[in-house]
């Protein structure tokens, strides 16, 4: 955390740094330039009163100048140039500092008058005159320097506050943010202890963190089904098999106890054939729809026509439903284009198989079974009712989870597995599952978001 | 006739003692390969008139095998047997050159009618157009069929599944076996709708003849043939 704290400090600290550096070298540029050009606008007049009147003229115009003037202000000093005593000027001897290549020099003089002993910057500019005379002219830079130091000062100052005020707000700043990452860690830990409840909780204020929650939390939802279902089949399996397994067991064992002759050993045999036939169909039903749970991929996917699938469905079963005195009728949809669903033709073969197989199932000798596709508002839907008995309100919820056979129809053969494997497969296509009452029976829909074919099948179709 | 010489491929001892055990007393010559390897080397060098291939072999991929096998111009007819009974893992079979899939657990009547259908393939099937059992005759072209000179009317499914029978005339064909030939169906459907389709059939083709042509193997399934 501290470290954390400690670099938003420093970033923040060169920031402001860079800024007030900034301010201080323009700033001081200005001056600079300013004194420059007074200096060079003097020397200039200066060495016009030379040109007019000579050096006598100089002389008393420098004189003028310096008596005008308190302090060290302003400089000026003419003096001959091989050395020696200066002519004229505010400065009792020359400067010692050699001139750069334009006649610059930057020197200190030791005050008189209102500031006695206190060195004083000055800037001045050198010029070699026609008769055997150099001149310098100078500035005081007091103010100059003067602004440095507030400037350095300021600098100081500024660097010094963004530090704290960084660290403070870093240690702020970082302290929310671990507290964010220490909820991610604890709900990880809490997992990780087999409590598979625990979510990450939601701020609300839609920002980063909140995204990680969210898809964090979705993904937990996500394996906390697989797992559960997961389980589920393992209970199912070891409830739904158990039974007939122990069976096949009791008839081998009692076979061999007894003195059977051959034909008792072939009737056992014959027993035990069917009884494994029967347990591996509940095994391959439970397999099926856990692959179709955890199945996400769906490169087997294609665009088809659900009614060719429904009808073909429908004539499978239909003789099947004549032989139980029960009439079967499949209802083409009423479109001008083929009701046509992104899927698995063969899952959806199967769900659609079950759906009718159920009804057959479920209802009595005589009844009435009808089954039909329509399209409408971008959707297409399969519905299969029949006038039996139909489901309960409060038991169409469960009859959609595993082995779930409602105790009247006990007796009817099947896994129990037919409906959640249309569940199963429904949610694979993003389809609502929906039972209702049918007055009487059950009315089962599976309703899937439509899907155009592409356009060269669409035209081969019609 | 000589006995037709069958190569089992399959890793599994006691699973390939069995299946041995039973394709020889359904007088098959069998000869037994526990790796991909083997398997492949006996395949490419002895002249088998059919393989039964299990899906996961040590070595070398039983997948691979039919692809090395087919890519060697061998057309011997493969029987693949997996553990993966998916209709996207058998689609794989089938695309690797496999003439057939076969879903483990299978029941051995299962795998002896797919394996003579196998054996019998080609045996002059080729563009026949016309179809003849008995007195029974079924008219490619024309998509009639009559028996001792009667027509008799098909539904178009009930004939795919007559044209089915009739092309595997003398075999046993089973209900799984209808159901993905005739309907394109893989999946096993909880009640036996293959049964009343056959039922169904039956009425027309036998009810008012003295012999029946279609008959039921139990435990097994169907099989078209002039009684004897």
């Amino acid at each position: 955390m501290f470290r954390l704290a400690l670099i938003s400090a420093v970033v923040f600290a060169l920031l402001s740094g860079v800024v007030l550096g900034l301010v201080y070298w323009t700033t001081a540029a200005l001056i600079d330039q300013q004194t420059v050009t007074a200096i060079n606008t003097e020397m200039a007049g200066l060495r016009e009163v030379h040109r007019r009147g000579g050096t006598p003229a100089l002389i008393s115009a420098i004189e003028t100048r310096v008596a005008g003037y308190q302090g060290y202000h302003h400089i000026y000093i003419l003096a001959p140039r091989a050395g020696g005593a200066p002519l004229v000027g505010n400065l009792r001897q020359w400067p010692d500092v050699p001139p750069d290549r334009n006649g610059w020099m930057r020197f200190t003089v030791a005050g008189t008058g209102d500031r006695p002993g206190q060195l004083w910057p000055v800037q001045g500019r050198l010029v070699y005159l026609s008769d055997g005379l150099r001149l310098l002219v100078g500035r005081d830079m007091t103010e100059r320097s003067g602004f440095a130091q507030i400037m350095e000062q300021s600098l100081a100052f500024a660097l010094a506050t963004s530090l704290v005020l960084g660290v403070i707000g870093g240690i702020v700043m970082s302290r929310n943010l671990l507290r964010r990452i220490d909820a991610v860690n604890r709900t990880a830990a809490t997992i990780l202890e087999g409590d598979l409840s625990g979510r990450v909780p939601v701020s609300g204020g839609g920002d980063e963190f909140d995204r990680l929650a969210i898809n964090l939390n979705s993904m937990l939802d996500r394996m906390q089904k697989l797992i559960s279902a997961m389980r589920e089949v393992t209970d199912n399996i070891a409830h739904d098999l158990r039974s007939p397994l122990n069976r096949m067991r009791s008839r081998l064992e009692i076979t061999l106890v007894g003195k059977p002759d051959l034909e008792e050993y072939r009737r056992s045999l014959e027993g035990a054939l069917e009884d494994t036939d029967s347990i591996l169909h509940t095994f391959n039903a439970l397999l099926s729809i856990a692959r179709i749970e955890g199945r996400h991929a769906k490169e087997t996917f294609e665009v088809l026509d659900l009614s060719e699938l429904v009808a073909c469905t429908a004539e499978l079963y239909e003789p099947v439903a004549e032989e139980r005195e029960q009439t079967l009728t499949y209802t083409p949809p009423y479109a001008d284009h083929p009701p046509t669903v992104l899927g698995d033709r063969h899952l959806l073969s199967q769900a659609a198989a079950n759906l009718v197989d159920n009804a057959i199932k479920y209802t009595p000798e005589g009844g009435h079974i009808s089954v039909f596709v329509n399209v409408a508002l971008g959707r297409v839907k399969m519905v299969v009712s029949d006038d039996g008995p139909g489901i309960p309100e409060q038991f169409r919820g469960a009859v959609l989870n595993r082995f779930v056979r409602l105790e009247q129809s006990r007796h009817t053969a099947g896994t129990g597995l037919g409906l959640s494997l249309v569940a199963a497969v429904a949610e694979l296509h993003g389809a609502r599952l929906e039972l209702r009452d049918n007055h009487p029976g059950l009315t089962v829909e599976m309703s899937f978001p439509e899907r155009a074919a592409p356009s060269g099948e669409g035209e081969a179709r019609s | 006739m000589r006995a037709m010489r069958l190569l089992v491929v399959e890793d599994d001892a006691e699973a390939a003692a069995y299946l041995a055990k039973g394709l020889r007393e359904s007088g098959y010559v069998v000869d037994h390969a526990d790796n991909g390897m083997d398997g492949l080397y006996m395949a490419t060098n002895e002249p088998y008139d059919a393989i039964v291939l299990d899906r996961m072999l040590p070595r070398l991929d039983g997948l691979a095998v039919v692809e090395t096998l087919r890519k060697a111009g061998k057309q011997t007819p493969v029987l693949i047997l997996s553990a993966l009974g998916e209709v996207d893992a058998r689609v794989q079979g089938l695309r690797a050159g496999g003439d057939d899939y076969l879903a483990k657990p299978y029941a051995f009547s299962e795998l002896l009618a797919r394996l003579e259908a196998l054996l019998r393939r080609g045996e002059g099937q080729t563009q026949q157009t016309r179809l003849q059992v008995g007195d029974l005759e079924l008219d490619l072209l024309g998509r009639h069929v009559t028996r001792a000179g009667k027509p008799i009317t098909l539904q178009p499914r009930e004939f795919r599944l007559l044209e089915y029978l009739m092309r595997h005339a003398g075999q046993v064909v089973t209900r799984t076996m209808l159901l993905e030939n005739v309907w394109d169906y893989h999946f096993d459907p909880q009640t036996n709708v293959i049964d009343v389709h056959v039922s169904r059939l039956r009425q027309k083709i036998d009810k008012d003849f003295d012999s029946p042509l279609i008959h039921t193997i139990r435990g097994a399934g169907y099989c078209l043939r002039e009684s004897d």
